[in-house]
């Protein structure tokens, strides 16, 4: 059941070229027309589904924030329709209406009427607020005594106490330290179990993967495509990519290398050979790797290195560690697979690097750093990274 | 978001207002008492003793204060009305909720001014033992029907306000010209007869006379158009509100 339906929805601002905010400027420019219009949202439709973490990215200006406003209610779409079907938190931004003047206590109980606490509710619950923020210390210090860090976590703190079946947020997890993230990730998670929906306009991608159900890309107010979240995130970044190298980048960050042997192509295939990018544990993963030698290279070698969601390195080898590099290359184009017999890997996004090198390590024909991820997802109940194969005996 | 937590919202925003307004000053609230006290006093020594406007009203001086303290009122009302959707500008640009509070608890934070300018008042003419007025039940209406024409007023002007900031200039004006235009320093007696009908089309000089008349009791000028300042001041306030309502969904993108 989809509790938010987006139908054709646009958007437009008259954006002045000379704003007319006074009479004079009304007056001496009424028949110059002096305003366009902007298009920030062009013909969107999208549906989110009852329970789900929703997110949406795109690029600077390509209307993210312009939704999420239409969704809150704050902006009237030009034409085309915003149903809601449940209760909206009202904001997008955390600490909104925060006064530097006031005590952390004021500003818990000001900020959360402004969001629609009943301020009876917001005055029981000031001490788990403090608490959840860490800041039970400072409870009476002035909001201008604290460090940003402090003041996002009391924001944070106050928005989660906001009762709506519909959460909507923009940016919010770009601040506070990790761990602090990892604890607003597991607020969500537990919003999520409640049933309710979670929309996040972000610009971190892994958040995105590693959380949301579905995702949408916008660019130029424009939907350019919809749905798992991995797929989402891919064609935003190969986007990126196709940008970067259209500005002559040959030396992009995500890549490097002499390209005289160079990759031409990358697929993941599942057990039985089809093209895939969510696997279940324990399942058997191939990544097949084309690449194209422009001359004859005396050796070569392949490496594919393995990387959790947060970039911690779980495992890499390469065919000169496993005794199995070409030698004697000649010109021509070439496929090599690797295949994970069993990919013990538990629920999460996980990340690789494909190189090929020469005769050592320094002489790197071509590097792909992270550019490639795939899902692993798993119902067993088992908790962390790794499953290590195990059996448990009983004795008396 | 139901009615009560429109007021919940409304009572912090103008407790939030009152606190900052008097957070950072030594004297606190007692500015907000000194200003119609030490304007009370120019006035008072200006006109009453160097140009003797007060000659032959015993009630001179407490007519004198209580129009001081109900146009104070009526003009930062106004002021802070007007100006009170911009400074908000933030929670309009970012949180959904309904607009009509934001000049409400301006015009609530202006009001407990009044209120507590008006007890001080009525404390220093129990202290003087001047004469209080029978129908002094009656003043309360009055004061109902001052802040209504405020509070449309704002519904009016802060909309205004943010498309075209001309009107913080058009206004300070306007409030020049209505200060004039009323009996606050002058007595109604003073003006000649024939123009007393057009004097009291403006609303503010009828609701000034009437809150006399109710309180301190002058008992010398009657005003002749009480009916038509009510209904003045009820079409201003409805005017307001439904040009407020209208404009309202687009406050986000003026600002």
């Amino acid at each position: 059941m989809d509790i938010v339906r987006v139908t054709t929805l646009t958007k437009t601002f008259r954006i002045p070229t000379d704003r007319k905010t006074t009479f004079k400027d009304l007056i001496v420019h009424f028949t110059s027309g002096g305003s366009s219009t902007l298009t920030a949202l062009n013909d969107v439709s999208f549906s989110v589904p009852r329970g789900q973490f929703f997110g949406i990215i795109g690029p600077n200006g390509s209307g993210k924030s312009t939704l999420l406003k239409c969704l809150a209610g704050i902006l009237v779409p030009t034409s085309g329709h915003v149903k809601v079907e449940g209760k909206v938190s009202p904001f997008l931004e955390l600490g909104v209406g925060f006064n530097s003047e006031l005590t952390a206590v004021e500003n818990i109980v000001l900020n959360g009427t402004i969001l629609g606490v009943p301020r009876r509710e917001i005055l029981k619950r000031v001490d788990t607020i403090l608490h959840f923020a860490e800041l039970e210390k400072f409870a009476q210090m002035k909001l201008k005594n604290f460090s940003s860090g402090m003041q996002v976590r009391l924001a944070f703190s106050v928005a989660i106490q906001v009762d709506a079946e519909i959460l909507l947020m923009d940016e919010v997890l770009a601040v506070g330290d990790a761990r602090f993230q990892e604890k607003s990730f597991s607020v969500f998670n537990e919003f999520k179990r409640q049933g309710k929906t979670i929309i996040l306009v972000t610009h971190d991608l892994t958040a995105v993967e590693k959380y949301a159900d579905r995702a949408i890309l916008l660019d130029a107010g424009k939907v350019v495509t919809y749905g798992e979240p991995i797929k989402v995130v891919r064609t935003y970044e190969e986007r990126n990519r196709a940008r970067n190298g259209a500005a002559g980048a040959q030396k992009s960050e995500n890549r490097w290398g002499t390209r005289e042997v160079e990759i031409t192509h990358v697929s993941l295939l599942g057990a039985q050979g089809g093209s895939h990018d969510t696997f279940s544990t324990g399942e058997s993963l191939s990544i097949e790797v084309s690449y194209r030698a422009k001359k004859a290279v005396p050796r070569l070698t392949v490496g594919i290195a393995l990387y959790r969601y947060d970039g911690y390195y779980l495992y890499g080898t390469n065919t000169e560690v496993d005794g199995v590099s070409p030698t004697n290359v000649a010109e021509g184009e070439y496929t090599v697979r690797l295949t994970y017999l069993a990919l013990d890997l538990l629920e999460g996004i996980y990340k690789f690097d494909i190189a090929l090198y020469g005769e050592d390590e320094s002489k790197v024909y071509d590097y792909l750093y992270r550019q490639y991820s795939f899902k692993v997802t798993n119902a067993t109940g088992e908790e962390g990274t790794l499953r290590l194969r195990h059996r448990w005996e009983f004795s008396s | 978001m139901s009615i009560r937590n429109y007021w919940d919202l409304v009572r912090e925003l103008a407790i939030t207002d009152l606190k900052l307004k008097y957070k950072s000053s030594v004297l606190g609230y007692f500015w907000s008492l000194a200003k119609p006290l030490l304007l009370f006093t120019v006035y008072y020594l200006v006109f009453a003793v160097f140009l003797k406007l007060g000659r032959g009203n015993v009630n001179f001086p407490q007519s004198l204060i209580l129009g001081v303290v109900l146009w104070i009122f009526f003009a930062e009302a106004t002021m802070m009305g007007m100006n009170s959707l911009l400074s908000k500008g933030d929670l309009i640009k970012k949180i959904a909720f309904p607009r009509f509070l934001i000049p409400l608890a301006s015009s609530l934070t202006a009001l407990f001014s009044l209120l507590l300018n008006l007890v001080a008042v009525f404390f220093i003419f129990a202290v003087g033992g001047f004469a209080i007025s029978g129908t002094i039940y009656l003043f309360p209406l009055v004061l109902l029907e001052l802040y209504l024409l405020a509070l449309g007023l704002s519904f009016i002007l802060s909309p205004l306000y943010l498309r075209f900031r001309d009107f913080a200039h058009l206004w300070e004006v306007g409030l020049q010209i209505i200060f004039y235009l009323s009996p606050i320093i002058y007595p109604v007696a003073l003006v000649p007869e024939r123009f007393h009908s057009l004097l009291f089309l403006n609303p503010i000089a009828q609701i000034i006379q009437d809150a006399r008349l109710t309180s301190v009791d002058t008992g010398t000028v009657e005003p002749t158009s009480r009916l038509f300042t009510i209904m003045l001041t009820i079409a201003i306030f409805v005017v307001g509100l439904l040009l407020f309502r209208r404009s309202a969904p687009k406050f986000a993108e003026w600002i």
